[in-house]
């Protein structure tokens, strides 16, 4: 009888051990981790401050401030569409174009002319040639439908270079167009850029 | 000078005044002109100049600079009058950077003829008007200031050439003429030249387009027949506009009482021209030109006064006894006679201690007068000998001193194909009174059709000439060409040639274009 005991007990455990410890539960699921917010993708610069540093491409336009014209900045230039005027730079010394346009208080513009010009090279940091004064054009051409007017004047100075700064007026409807470039004496390359940028002056279409 | 004054650096000379850049012990800029001791002895000039003194400093007007002092330099008796420095440039300096607009010039004129009016209301008048005596100050009111009131009256007492030539091409018709009566139409006139020479940038006059001016040729341009100041402009390739043909030849007529009675109409035929005055005077600032650093002759901007050496030996910046030009020892403030003498100052020529200087004139103009007469005998005597012993004085290539039916003069106007140098020899072949001469040949490009060596008429212009050596003047003629005066130097040990190509009037002189960075650069 306890022969037939103990090997009840050892068949018993063996089935407990066998078949009462069994297969285990299923895990729980592992709680998701939450997911980190999706990284914003990187929002295009409004290239509205110098400070954006966009450089423009052979495909940039850039619109000159109340018209409905636009120009290509040199390739690989700092632009901006500034609230006052379209700057194209190379950096903060170097040459510089300005465009902008303005409502002419009066018939004669030459003094708003030079006004105005004072004031944008002075937001490019281009120190204005002594005496500037702007009255008869030295130069006049039609460009993009537009009679340019085109002054040049030596001696401006922009960091540590001296060269000309040419100022560039036409007549809108309503409104002047209006430039201002520097380019230090010695930077053919960097002359021919504003000449061309300027050159790329066109009214904007919509297929772009 | 006067223990009152440093100067600094000499502005301009014209034989009878030395403009000086000074500043006072306090530091402030002044302009000093010293006059040549001459005036000083003249009481009546004195006395004009300082009437006129007191009428400029009585017209209050802001155009007028008036004198603020003047005294006598102590070391050399030469009279000084002090004006403020002007830090406005003149219009010989705005306009050597090329000619204004008629807007601006409208404006200028505008200005001058406020301050000619109040002038001549004044009763008195500048007759010195020219470039470098107005200053033009900044945009949009180019406020005009006139200086140099004194200089019509001190240039009748020591009248020089460079004075002469400086101021002639300014002066009107009847300055010429000694018994004639200047007055506010001769204002008119040089302010009719002003604006010319302020719209082009050249002199109205063709015998002025070069430095020095042919003084000859302008006389009997100034006395002959008026061009059209549009027509003129045109000629030396500038562009006026027409419509002021007709005011401009009133205001530059011969005869006084045909100009207009005052500049304003000159400024409003002008700027009615430029449309100025109908925009409200819209026109930009030009100014913030470097200070005045000596004046320009019209027809070549780039130039500068004249070396002072013949003022007493003193060139610039050195002094006769070496001198520097700032007052050493003297008292900040003191009277001019009480200071020590400044050292360096160029002494004039002739200087004579100052006192009693009233007393001593009719005693200076006694002896001076004797000492003339005395020399003018002396030199009578040697030269009646020189001719009679038949000596050649000049060596000019003319025979029109010659006495008629004599071949003296033949040796000086000797045409010789043969180079070199060769003695001329009177007419009685004493060797004793042989002058060396040495072939010249002077053509010029065209044919001239006179040539003057030494203001002397030269008979064949072709021919080799003989001159001595040393300098001449050579003045070559050409009808409807430019007249050309030279100066030449003859070396004494081999011939001379020289070729002058003339320049035809009415044909534009082509004028360096200067090379644009952005526009028209160079290739």
């Amino acid at each position: 009888m306890k022969r037939t005991l103990q090997t009840w007990v050892g068949f018993m455990t063996l089935a407990v051990a066998l078949g009462g410890c069994g297969a285990p539960p299923p895990a729980p699921p592992p709680t998701p981790k939450p997911q980190p917010p999706p990284e914003p993708e990187p929002e295009e610069p409004k290239c509205e401050a110098i400070r954006d540093a966009c450089k423009a491409k052979s495909s940039t336009r850039v619109p000159v401030p109340d018209t409905d014209y636009v120009f290509t900045p040199p390739e690989g230039w700092i632009y901006a569409k500034l609230e006052e005027a379209a700057v194209a730079q190379v950096g903060d010394e170097g040459p510089v174009l300005v465009l902008t346009s303005f409502v002419p208080k009066d018939k004669n513009t030459s003094r708003e002319r030079t006004e105005l010009a004072k004031s944008f090279a002075e937001l490019v940091l281009i120190e204005p040639p002594r005496g500037l004064a702007l009255f008869r054009a030295q130069q006049k051409q039609e460009l993009a439908g537009l009679k340019m007017q085109f002054w040049e004047k030596p001696n401006a100075k922009r960091g540590g270079d001296t060269g000309a700064l040419l100022v560039i007026s036409a007549d809108l409807e309503d409104r002047q167009l209006f430039g201002v470039g520097f380019a230090p004496k010695q930077d053919e390359d960097g002359t021919g850029e504003i000449l061309r940028a300027i050159q790329s002056l066109d009214r904007e279409t919509d297929d772009k | 000078m006067a223990g009152k004054y440093t100067i600094r650096s000499m502005l301009g000379f014209t034989g009878e005044v030395a403009t000086y850049r000074a500043a006072t012990n306090a530091g402030q800029e002044v302009v000093i002109k010293l006059f040549n001791p001459a005036v000083g002895q003249r009481a009546d000039i004195m006395s004009q100049l300082e009437r006129v003194r007191g009428q400029v400093a009585q017209l209050g007007h802001d155009a007028a600079v008036p004198v603020i002092d003047a005294g006598y330099d102590v070391g050399t008796s030469a009279p000084f009058s002090v004006t403020e420095y002007l830090q406005t440039p003149s219009l010989a300096r705005l306009v050597a950077t090329g000619p204004l607009s008629s807007d601006v010039v409208g404006a200028l004129m505008m200005g001058l003829a406020r301050f000619f009016d109040a002038v001549h209301a004044g009763g008195f008048h500048h007759l010195a008007l020219k470039p470098t005596n107005v200053f033009v100050g900044a945009a949009p009111g180019y406020q005009v200031r006139v200086t140099d009131f004194e200089a019509s009256i001190v240039r009748s007492t020591s009248p020089t050439h460079e004075a002469y030539a400086q101021s002639a091409p300014w002066w009107a018709p009847e300055q010429l003429q000694p018994a004639a009566v200047l007055g506010p139409a001769t204002d008119v006139f040089a302010s009719a030249l002003l604006a010319f020479y302020a719209l082009t940038g050249r002199s109205y006059w063709l015998s002025c387009q070069t430095a020095p001016p042919d003084l000859p040729a302008w006389q009997m341009e100034v006395m002959g027949q008026r061009v059209p100041v549009s027509e003129r402009a045109n000629a030396l390739g500038a562009t006026v506009n027409p419509m002021i043909d007709g005011v401009f030849a009133r205001a530059m007529s011969i005869n006084q009482p045909e100009r207009p009675s005052s500049v304003l109409e000159l400024a409003n035929v002008l700027a009615a021209a430029s449309g100025y005055g109908q925009s409200g005077g819209d026109v930009a600032k030009t100014m913030a030109f470097p200070e005045e650093a000596g004046a320009a002759y019209p027809p070549a901007p780039q130039g500068s006064y004249a070396s002072p050496a013949g003022f007493g030996g003193g060139a610039p910046g050195t002094a006769a006894g070496g001198g520097q030009y700032t007052a050493t020892g003297g008292q900040p403030g003191g009277g001019s006679e009480a200071q020590p003498v400044t050292p360096g100052l160029p002494p004039f020529p002739h200087p004579t201690k100052k006192k009693s200087r009233d007393k001593l004139v009719p005693v200076v103009i006694g002896v001076t007068a004797a000492v003339a007469v005395v020399i003018g005998v002396v030199a009578m005597l040697f030269f009646t000998s020189d001719d009679e012993d038949g000596v050649a004085a000049s060596a000019t290539a003319t025979s029109d001193s010659a006495p008629e039916g004599s071949d003296s003069a033949e040796p000086v106007s000797s045409v010789d194909g043969e180079g070199g140098g060769e003695a001329v020899t009177d007419n009685d072949g004493d060797d004793e009174d042989t002058v060396a001469t040495v072939s010249a040949v002077l053509k010029c490009k065209p044919e001239c059709d006179e040539l003057y060596v030494d203001n002397e008429k030269v008979e064949d212009p072709n021919a080799t000439l003989q001159l001595i050596p040393g300098k001449h003047t050579v003045k070559a003629l050409k009808k409807g060409y430019y007249p050309r005066t030279d100066t030449i130097s003859i070396p004494s040990d081999k011939p001379f040639e020289k070729e002058y190509v003339l320049a035809p009037i009415g044909v534009k002189k082509p004028r360096p274009k200067p090379c644009g960075q952005f526009l028209k650069p160079c290739k």
